[in-house]
């Protein structure tokens, strides 16, 4: 893979950044919509290559983060969080909102549920794209674990929420909006990793090693999460 | 900008304004002296199947006058959780409304319910957060409830929001003299073997002796008390008045025949 057609700052990527806009609407005017969409495309594109994925397993689950940045996993007892950003400004923005959260929290320690970080994150992301103030939005992206919640909230503050118990797939990713590279990654990780499958010390090593390897990722991260619901 | 962000977004989240006290100037508010003083006698104790709460119906006004024979002191505030207040009627009122707001909201927002510890940790913060910045809130709470682990709780939050964790506890002018009967049952509470009808007589002894002791606290004799129950079965629930009356009866007559 060359950096030309991977690297986000190569300039032949840029050219194209804000061509299709999305939802019909000519990019070409002017205002608040026009400044609002460069800004949601332009977190999306700055999130190419970096990426959190998640692998349903029997009593969790695997959390693979990679990318030009460190990740960073934020833990409670109700939930873990894996999330990932184009800078690591950005990631300690967001991981800065997570704890404010947590350490204020006025009820008691059971009470903060995935959903509340959720619901204070997506507001916070969906504030920070929609504020004409602000030139760029926050390009973080991250997946929340619970017993009860698995939870995507993206750049944008959309957010989706399923059932652990009844998600179709065992394969999730966020962040990575380069679909070619996507296909790569999950194929690549499909195929070092089996999810009945006890995962080993030999075997983390060997899925960062290749990920490292292959993607020419600086950093790659595992942790497993397991809950007993 | 994306400091105030962030602050807006942090504080509507962490329920920042009903923890914000109501900005009554000192100056304005009436001094303790000035208000009405209610009297009054509630209790809270775990038994076999949960946790029993019992309360007298008298409000005073003054320390002369009778209000009502009928007031309720007891509330459900959420399915597996009750409330009991002592202490001034407005200020029991307004923690109760807030108690109430603040579990709807927090299931709606979260769609999870509010656990106990929960529920006592906000009101206490709240408390002390106008006490604080105003005067105190007149008012002692108890809060006993059952989390979705199917444990028992039973709190008391003092008038400067100190939470205490109790296996019984009574609160009140008559408290002294309720807890007085309850602590000769001690045992049986810590160890959970009281049956529904021994819980029931207990309480309503506790509650009796309040009554003829405590000038504030309603006498049986002339109210029925209002007794509630929360059971892992079910939940937050209210005593059937018939069965309350019954014992009421039983147990006056028993304490009256003493005299003779």
């Amino acid at each position: 893979m060359s950096k030309k057609t991977v690297g986000i700052r190569s300039k032949s990527n840029k050219a194209k950044r804000f061509k299709s806009p999305g939802m019909g609407l000519d990019i070409a005017g002017t205002g608040a919509l026009e400044e609002f969409l460069k800004k949601k495309l332009d977190a999306k594109m700055r999130l190419k290559d970096n990426f959190v994925v998640f692998i349903r397993t029997k009593t969790g689950g695997i959390f693979i983060c990679g990318g030009d940045v460190e990740s960073e996993f934020v833990a409670h007892q109700n939930f873990l969080i894996a999330l990932t950003g184009y800078s690591s400004g950005e990631v300690h923005e967001a991981k800065s909102v997570i704890h404010a959260i947590t350490e204020d929290w006025p009820f008691s320690e059971d009470d903060l549920h995935p959903t509340v970080v959720l619901s204070s994150m997506s507001a916070y992301l969906k504030a920070v794209m929609e504020d004409q103030g602000t030139s760029q939005g926050l390009a973080v992206e991250m997946i929340l674990i619970g017993p009860s919640d698995f939870i995507r909230i993206y750049t944008t503050g959309d957010y989706q929420i399923d059932n652990p118990d009844e998600l179709d797939e065992d394969y999730f990713i966020v962040g990575c909006y380069d679909d070619k590279r996507k296909k790569k990654l999950l194929d690549e990780l499909f195929n070092l990793i089996d999810p009945t499958k006890e995962m080993t010390d030999e075997k983390m090593t060997e899925v960062i090693t290749s990920l490292k390897n292959k993607f020419k990722l600086p950093y790659v991260g595992l942790r497993i999460a397991e809950f007993s619901s | 900008m994306r400091y105030k962000l962030f602050k807006e977004i942090a504080d509507s989240a962490l329920f920042g304004s009903f923890m914000k006290a109501d900005p009554i100037p000192r100056q304005g508010r009436p001094t303790r002296e000035d208000r009405m003083n209610t009297g009054t006698t509630i209790l809270a104790f775990q038994y076999k199947d949960g946790i029993l709460l019992g309360a007298d119906r008298k409000t005073s006004f003054g320390y002369i006058r009778t209000k009502s024979l009928g007031a309720i002191k007891i509330h459900r505030v959420s399915p597996l959780t009750c409330v009991a207040f002592a202490g001034v009627v407005s200020d029991a009122q307004c923690l109760l409304d807030l108690l109430i707001r603040v579990n709807k909201s927090f299931y709606s927002r979260y769609g999870q319910m509010l656990t106990v510890g929960g529920q006592v940790n906000f009101l206490s913060k709240h408390i002390r957060c106008y006490c604080a910045e105003n005067e105190q809130f007149t008012a002692e709470v108890i809060i006993a409830g059952c989390t979705l682990a199917g444990e028992f709780e039973i709190y008391e939050i003092g008038l400067d929001g100190a939470k205490y964790k109790f296996d019984y506890v009574t609160l009140g002018s008559g408290g002294d003299d309720a807890e007085s009967v309850l602590h000769e049952s001690r045992k049986l509470i810590r160890d959970k073997t009281l049956t529904f009808e021994q819980a029931l007589n207990l309480a309503t002894r506790a509650l009796y002796k309040s009554g003829v002791k405590d000038n504030c606290s309603g006498d049986l004799r002339m109210a029925c008390p209002s007794i509630a129950t929360i059971t892992v079965d079910n939940g937050a629930q209210f005593i059937d008045n018939e069965v309350i009356r019954k014992e009421r009866d039983a147990v006056v007559r028993e304490e009256e025949s003493k005299d003779v």
